[in-house]
């Protein structure tokens, strides 16, 4: 068994006793804190915490956390790291005075960002990825979400989705996958979305699903995107999968 | 079982993407930057979550998300990165908590739950991850030296990380 005892913790923050699933409204203000604490770890699993006065006196490895705090890792539920390049250009646009979605009509916006992923290796894809999920995980976060979302193609949604699936198997962190071919009508079929949806509803959601490759289903439902009743034709589709 | 929806909803307009959402049991609707107190009670009758994403409105120059009046409501919120190439270029989940605090008027303690155990119930993990409780995956970080919680958020843009662990190991 290995050990890892963090003492003189300044504050440990969310440290609960009595376990919540969930915190809502008023309670959202209550945060348990454990002053002048210790946190004990066994093998991967929190075994122990508490006031200083019962810490531990030895363990394998200590850490002394004096005038720090100590918080669970973040659990990031919302992200689309998975990309194959950034677009710079479109921020300075922006700051020139084009809104969001004037450059989406432009075919900028995701639709750029389909055109770039659709020339890049899956390989490629993944060390990307790769350095985003190591970045972030030094500034905390401990559980993430990603999602496709700019392969809009069969294929390329497949890819993305094997980059997410190999970033579950390597990362330290769990990592949830979430299906997001309603991200954007693609342009070639802006006078044909239906076809579109038929698309993400009858080829690419059973081919996800035959592969495990996804978790959640996911619409951009938003104007100039995809109208409630469209996200209520896939949303619908996706829960028939298992 | 099927794939659950999780579903982007009103982040350029009223646009009926919550009301999608909940009439589908989504397990979390994410952006509603545009949200009315149609939205809000709406949501007050699910167990769908809104997911908040300040990192994008900082970024595009849109409205917050109106999470002071979803908790007065009664409401959960959860607090997101967005990490994306052009909404969002940034997933630090430390500057998104300051972004909530300044700028949602959250607390720093409604922020922390929002982006740890609320964060953890959105992906599903929350048996696991997303508190400090005996059994639970020992994924924690340790903040450089600080007064008090309020100097998280605070020190936004810093470096405030540094360390963390996974699993019991040193990072």
């Amino acid at each position: 068994m290995s050990n890892l005892l963090i003492r003189n913790i300044h504050t440990l923050v969310q440290a609960e006793t009595n376990r919540r699933s969930l915190v809502k409204g008023a309670d959202m203000a209550s945060l348990p804190v454990v002053h002048n604490a210790y946190l004990l770890i066994e093998n991967e699993r929190i075994a122990a915490f508490g006031h200083m006065d019962d810490c531990p006196e030895r363990a394998e490895e200590v850490i002394d956390a004096s005038g720090r705090l100590v918080l669970p890792s973040w659990c990031d539920s919302h992200t689309h790291i998975v990309f194959a390049a950034t677009r710079e250009e479109e921020f300075v646009d922006r700051i020139r005075g084009l809104s969001y979605e004037e450059i989406a009509e432009r075919g900028g916006g995701i639709l750029n960002s389909a055109r770039k992923l659709q020339v890049v290796s899956e390989d490629e894809l993944f060390e990307g990825a790769w350095e985003r999920l190591q970045e972030v995980i030094g500034l905390g976060t401990g559980a993430i979400e990603v999602k496709s979302g700019y392969g809009l193609t069969l294929e390329s949604e497949l890819k993305m989705l094997r980059v997410v699936r190999r970033l579950k198997e390597k990362s330290p962190i769990p990592v949830k996958a979430s299906f997001l071919g309603a991200h954007a009508v693609p342009t070639e079929y802006k006078n044909r979305r239906e076809a579109y949806i038929d698309l993400v509803i009858n080829e690419m959601l059973p081919r996800v699903a035959a592969e495990g490759l996804a978790d959640y289903c996911d619409v951009f439902c938003d104007k100039g995107f995809f109208s409630p009743e469209e996200t209520e034709r896939i949303l619908k589709a996706g829960w028939k999968w298992a | 079982m099927g794939l659950k929806p999780k579903i982007h909803a009103n982040e350029l307009g009223l646009t009926g993407g919550v009301q999608v959402g909940v009439a589908n049991n989504a397990i979390s609707v994410d952006h509603l930057e545009y949200t009315s107190e149609v939205e809000i009670e709406v949501l007050k009758n699910s167990d769908t979550l809104p997911t908040l994403l300040p990192g994008c409105a900082f970024f595009l120059g849109i409205p917050f998300a109106p999470a002071r009046q979803m908790m007065d409501a009664g409401l959960p919120v959860v607090l997101a990165s967005d990490y994306n190439p052009g909404s969002c270029p940034s997933g630090s989940m430390p500057f998104v908590v300051s972004l909530a605090c300044a700028k949602m008027k959250m607390l720093p303690e409604e922020a922390v739950n929002a982006a740890t155990l609320n964060g953890a119930r959105a992906m599903e993990l929350e048996q696991d991850y997303g508190t400090i409780a005996v059994g639970k995956i020992a994924n924690v970080f340790i903040t450089r030296p600080m007064m008090s919680l309020a100097g998280l958020p605070y020190a936004f843009g810093s470096k405030v990380v540094e360390a963390v662990v996974l699993g019991g190991k040193r990072y």
